[in-house]
């Protein structure tokens, strides 16, 4: 194999699979980028854990079409170190990579391409098209919200299912709070049983989005266990999560509570000052309810405590009631708007955090004992 | 400021009690303990103790000693329950008691000599607490620190105030033998006395260099402790680490089925003491005995949450089962909840397990609680049961 390109455009294709490409995995070839040259003048690179895989599309001059598996982070290393121009790469025997770049020399030592696993194709799937723009701000508003913890499989990732052939929803819950979104689109969404996306194929996908300014749609599709997601000339498939997702319909309150008006940004700042004596960085702070006032309430007993009212449209009997903050602040972050209302029954029960006006994105977040 | 530590001390606590509790026993040698082919002496009366007897001896020992002793086997429910009233007690002279074992504590009364006036008077208060509620007498030890606080309340026992706090310790302590040092064992000592060490003042003598070069940061220990230095505190206990029930049987059994039936009602047994006393066990374990060679086996799980209801321990305590052969012939069967935590813990409320099984049979069980204390044991009854 043989070929030159861009030292830029690879460096930016290498650190697209940084994130992939596994190194902590038994499998060495793992920690490897798949690197094939076609006679088309296509460089193909992919790397995968096995649970997500990534596989991008670049130009070069191919003077001898070939595959190689190389170390993504120390190709990486190298590449980036690199002045912008030329780099010539050349296969020799027993998988050395020859890099070459102005008077720069490197032998790399690499693995045989054949051993690279298989990412699954997605040929047959119905695939769907929707503004990455929407895609991306959906993602952003459930994948706070994924669950961490390994015992709860199901909870690791986000949500997707299609309502009426129109509106695609997302939903993640970490078991403490949710987080709902929904938009219609005017195109058909040929697609019907919920799936769930594990956290790392969203993330990669919005990384890829995230480089890349000049995408505009991106297309989504799903098989029984896999799923794929193309943008631009990057192709991502994903492992879906097998299991249940808890029923979401079930945990978001029905009965409206108390509707309370506050601004997003007063909350927000008083909200950091006060948890910096919440109990042992718990982030555990008090809202009192009184009168058309909020006061924020933080106590550490070694520490000390923390005070600050905030004006808002409250009517109704004074309520106490404890949340985490970073819970709040976080939702906080992901709203445009600057008023936001915030849904509360009593101390026990779920609070719905939402933007004043906006539809279709909500949060629910359980209580703290404080 | 001074340090003014006590170690209270019970006298011959296990037998005291039997005395107290029966008259019959009253100035006669008594020894609590198994008399059984493997038995072993718990407490011997100060009445046997003439004769040699002494405790963690083998009965038949103790028997060839002092033949007219009269065995007892120990009620340990209410030694237990004994020794939360003494505990109970200590606490008027202290918020700073650390209990030792079932019936000795040190207790921290520094800074208390203007509520309760000179150690000297306040320990003979102490005594007279104790024995006006539970007819029993103790031993006290005075001094500014645990280590000389325990070895002084042992040498004016029964009914002795030991006082230490004076100036010249170390000259005190020089005739000493080193097994009174805390943390020396035979090992210790023979390795010790090897190095021809052996009085207080034998380590006092030699160097710290020596010391550390020989036993470690164990040495250096020592060799503070042998000038009567201890610097640790009275740190009050951290509460129970655990609720079990276990059971040896009267009769061998054999087989999952049987091992179950008795498996079920300890869940039980140790749920409702954990509902009793606000506690949820994270961890459960499963201990067997098996007759044969007398090998015990335990098994055990730690959990996310803890867990407060006899069907969910039980539960676990079957999985626990599956890992253990149970075609043996048994002789003792367990569970055990450990890793307590309290029962509302501050926090995060979660938004998917409101109405959780566990909740409900949590629910469930409280309830019959309650309808047990009202109406009599026996009246609600667990599947199993």
């Amino acid at each position: 194999m043989k070929f030159t390109t861009q030292s830029s455009e690879l460096t930016k294709a290498l650190f697209r699979v940084q994130g992939i490409a596994d190194k902590k995995s038994t499998m060495p070839i793992l920690a490897h980028v798949l690197i094939e040259a076609s006679n088309a003048g296509e460089l193909r690179l992919s790397a995968t854990d096995l649970e997500v895989g990534l596989t991008g599309n670049y130009s070069a001059e191919v003077k001898k079409p070939g595959s190689i598996a190389v170390h993504a982070r120390h190709l990486y290393d190298i590449l980036k170190s690199l002045p912008d121009g030329d780099v010539d790469f050349e296969v020799t025997d027993n998988h050395w990579i020859k890099i070459t770049s102005g008077k720069s020399n490197f032998k790399l030592v690499g693995m045989t391409g054949d051993d690279f696993p298989n990412l699954p194709s997605h040929t047959e799937t119905d695939i769907f098209k929707i503004p990455s723009d929407d895609l991306a701000q959906m993602i952003e508003r459930t994948i706070f919200c994924v669950s961490s913890d390994d015992n709860r499989h199901n909870l690791s990732g986000v949500y997707c299912e299609v309502r009426d052939q129109k509106t695609l929803r997302l939903v993640a819950t970490d078991g403490h709070r949710l987080a709902f979104t929904e938009k219609n689109f005017t195109n058909e969404l040929p697609f019907e049983d919920g799936v769930i996306v594990p956290k790392k194929g969203f993330q990669e996908l919005r990384r890829v989005l995230q480089d890349n300014d000049a995408v505009e749609t991106v297309e989504l599709g799903f098989t029984n266990n896999s799923g794929f997601l193309r943008a631009d000339n990057v192709t991502l498939t994903t492992r879906l999560i097998e299991g249940q997702f808890p029923d979401y319909q079930q945990v978001i309150p029905k009965d409206s509570g108390e509707e309370i008006r506050i601004s997003k940004s007063k909350l927000g700042q008083a909200l950091k000052r006060v948890s910096l004596l919440s109990q042992g960085k718990s982030y555990g702070v008090r809202f009192q309810f009184n009168d058309n006032t909020l006061e924020l309430v933080a106590e550490d007993p070694e520490l000390g405590n923390a005070h600050e009212s905030i004006e808002v449209a409250y009517q109704g009997e004074p309520l106490t009631i404890g949340f985490n903050a970073r819970y709040i602040m976080e939702v906080l972050g992901l709203i445009s708007e600057e008023s936001i209302c915030l849904e509360l029954t009593d101390d026990l029960s779920p609070g719905i955090i939402q933007p004043l006006e906006e539809k279709g994105f909500l949060t629910v977040i359980m209580p703290m004992r404080i | 400021m001074q340090r003014i530590i006590f170690h209270v001390d019970m006298d011959a606590f296990f037998a005291a009690i039997e005395q107290r509790d029966n008259p019959k026993l009253r100035g006669k040698p008594v020894i609590v303990g198994g008399t059984g082919k493997r038995g072993v002496v718990a407490t011997a009366s100060y009445e046997a103790r003439v004769f040699g007897v002494g405790s963690a001896m083998p009965s038949i020992q103790a028997k060839e000693r002092c033949p007219h002793g009269i065995f007892v086997p120990p009620r340990m429910s209410v030694y237990g329950q004994v020794s939360k009233e003494i505990m109970q007690i200590f606490g008027h002279f202290s918020p700073l008691v650390e209990p030792l074992s079932i019936d000795e504590a040190f207790l921290d009364l520094s800074g208390t000599e203007k509520l309760f006036g000179p150690p000297q008077k306040t320990a003979k208060r102490l005594q007279e607490e104790v024995f006006k509620a539970t007819k029993l007498t103790c031993s006290v030890g005075i001094a500014e620190n645990k280590f000389l606080a325990k070895l002084c309340s042992e040498m004016n026992k029964p009914k002795g105030i030991t006082n230490f706090l004076f100036s010249n310790i170390p000259e005190k302590l020089k005739p000493l033998p080193l097994n009174k040092l805390w943390g020396v064992g035979p090992k210790t000592l023979k390795k010790l006395n090897a190095l021809n060490l052996k009085t207080f003042g034998d380590i006092q003598r030699s160097d710290e260099e020596t010391m550390v070069e020989h036993f470690g940061a164990h040495g250096q220990k020592l060799f503070h402790l042998a000038y009567g230095r201890d610097e640790r505190e009275v740190t009050p206990g951290e509460g129970q680490k655990s609720i079990g029930s276990e059971m040896t049987l009267s009769e061998d059994i054999q087989g999952t089925k049987e091992v179950t039936k008795y498996i079920r009602r300890q869940c039980n047994e140790v749920a409702k003491e954990l509902r009793k006393k606000g506690l949820r066990g994270r961890g459960v374990r499963v201990k067997i005995r098996y007759t044969q060679g007398f090998i015990t086996k335990t098994t055990q799980k730690t959990l996310e949450s803890g867990l407060q209801d006899s069907t969910s321990i039980f539960d676990i305590a079957k999985q626990l089962l599956a890992r253990l052969d149970l075609n043996k012939p048994m002789r003792l069967v367990g569970v055990t909840a450990f890793e307590l935590t309290q029962e509302q813990e501050q926090g995060q409320m979660s938004l998917l397990d409101k109405n959780s099984k566990q909740e409900r049979r949590e629910k469930l069980e409280a309830l019959s609680d309650k309808i047990e204390a009202k109406f009599g044991k026996g009246v609600m009854l667990p599947p199993g049961a």
